[in-house]
């Protein structure tokens, strides 16, 4: 097996000892780590899903300024390149959406998603839109914005314009879902998770104003920025993503929890 | 009672907008005969110049199919439409309790939604949609190539499960389409010459679900070339 999981407590025996030792606590016995990128949205959903399952997540990086997401290493952990990556004892698993789903359902507190067949369609629906209509636009201006300069070439910024213009019938249309509705369903679910992930690489990359024009996602973000843990645990996911700064210097924090 | 009710379990007929050559309206097409959902389906040219045209826009405004309409609600993209389905269609849950299960359901739904479905289109660009086309037939060797690794895979997975992740989940209500219009293409060497995979797709062809046969809700290559498809009962 890559050592490309040699991070963390799982890889510190001294820190080990203290993991789920009082067993009485912790519903995990084991460490998870999330190998991904912080310009990575998918890393980010995967973050914020733990943070709001209160799944302790050591974090570890997968530089994909560098593609080591193609890296012989990496495809021995995801064959296919699906990224980011989780590993919890032997139990690896990749994507985003394999990933998401198991961290929700390790973790603590009420399921996330809806029990209501209509609800859930509609969950679902909003992150469908989220990675089909917004996603690959996103990418393109972290891509230009903040990834060309750290490789030492200048931003395309016409594909950064035409990225900005693609945004605006999504953006519109979560604008209108979110008039009547404190989250994008009415309560948190999943559709919060993935459209957080991008409207946060967005702001980081320098396009904040795309949200800023649309005044019920500006305040949705607002309440996303205070929302504490769907787990109960005192923490914010968004506290935890990485700024702009952290992206460039390839730093994700991990997931701790101490309110038990 | 509302759309949003807990007790409404059926408001009158489902309509799914969608083709039948389109994978996505298959999976919607199997599930609903395996959990005896009936589906008035409605054809969407995928292959018309207009597509995606004003009509569907009207429901589904960035154009997603398969596109599901019962009453006023309406919703679209196979995210939505199959676990809504799932959940109509009552009995036991395709959705695996069991974490691992849970994560290695969405881990094939997903290579299957980026990797293999792109591979399938082309198969049935080339093979159904237009067969006479002059196209040097490049495109089928390197969608059949992009295939094999992940065929590959998927056999390896299935070597000792009856199913992808155990029990029969979402998994494999979205792999039976891409087999099947593998099939519809012509492509069976795809399947045959791997035995667990070929186990698994007469598995899934030959299974009884709540009303009859959920495969016999597939369109054959003749039905998709005509744009045929026929409503679940």
């Amino acid at each position: 097996m890559s050592d490309l999981f040699s991070f963390g407590r799982a890889a510190d025996p001294t820190a080990s000892s203290g993991y789920g030792a009082s067993g009485d606590m912790k519903k995990t016995q084991y460490v998870l780590q999330l190998l991904g990128s912080p310009g990575d949205a998918g890393t980010l959903k995967c973050l914020i899903t733990a943070v709001e399952m209160g799944m302790e997540t050591d974090c570890g990086i997968l530089d994909i300024a560098a593609n080591e997401q193609e890296s012989s290493a990496y495809l021995a952990v995801s064959p296919y390149g699906a990224m980011p990556a989780l590993k919890e004892a032997d139990y690896i698993v990749a994507g985003e959406q394999g990933i998401m789903s198991y961290i929700e359902a390790r973790g603590l507190g009420r399921r996330l998603p809806p029990q209501n067949a209509a609800l859930l369609a509609v969950q679902n629906y909003w992150s469908d839109v989220a990675c089909s209509e917004v996603g690959p636009h996103v990418e393109e201006i972290v891509k230009q914005r903040v990834y060309a300069p750290i490789q030492g070439k200048d931003p395309d910024n016409a594909a950064v314009d035409r990225a900005r213009e693609a945004l605006g019938a999504a953006l519109d249309a979560l604008d209108e879902q979110l008039a009547n509705n404190e989250f994008i369903i009415g309560t948190y679910s999943f559709a919060d998770i993935h459209w957080t992930a991008y409207i946060h690489l967005v702001c980081e990359a320098g396009e904040g104003a795309v949200v800023d024009q649309h005044p019920n996602i500006k305040a949705w973000l607002d309440r996303i920025r205070a929302h504490k843990s769907y787990s109960g645990q005192n923490i914010v996911a968004y506290d935890l993503l990485p700024k702009l700064e952290d992206i460039k210097n390839k730093r994700l924090r991990s997931v701790e929890v101490s309110d038990y | 009672m509302g759309l949003f009710g807990r007790k409404k379990k059926s408001g009158g007929d489902l309509r799914l907008l969608g083709h039948p050559g389109h994978a996505d309206t298959c999976k919607c097409l199997y599930l609903a005969a395996e959990k005896g959902v009936k589906l008035n389906v409605e054809l969407i040219d995928i292959l018309d110049d207009q597509h995606p045209d004003a009509t569907l826009k009207s429901l589904s405004p960035f154009g997603k199919l398969p596109c599901l309409v019962e009453g006023d609600f309406v919703t679209s993209g196979i995210a939505a439409v199959l676990p809504f389905l799932g959940v109509r269609g009552g009995g036991q849950p395709l959705t695996p309790r069991k974490a691992a299960h849970l994560g290695q359901q969405n881990y094939w739904i997903e290579i299957g939604q980026f990797q293999v479905m792109p591979q399938i289109d082309v198969l049935l660009q080339e093979a159904v949609f237009n067969p006479g086309a002059d196209t040097g037939g490049q495109g089928m060797v390197s969608a059949e190539e992009g295939l094999q690794n992940i065929f590959d895979g998927m056999d390896a997975t299935l070597s000792d499960k009856e199913y992808i992740v155990g029990a029969l989940s979402f998994a494999d209500i979205h792999w039976i389409a891409y087999l099947h219009l593998c099939h519809a293409a012509g492509r069976d060497s795809l399947i045959d010459s791997r035995a667990n995979l070929k186990s698994w797709f007469e598995r899934m062809k030959t299974r009884k679900g709540k009303h009859g046969s959920p495969y016999e809700a597939l369109s054959s290559a003749a039905e998709i070339q005509g744009r045929e498809f026929r409503n679940v009962a």
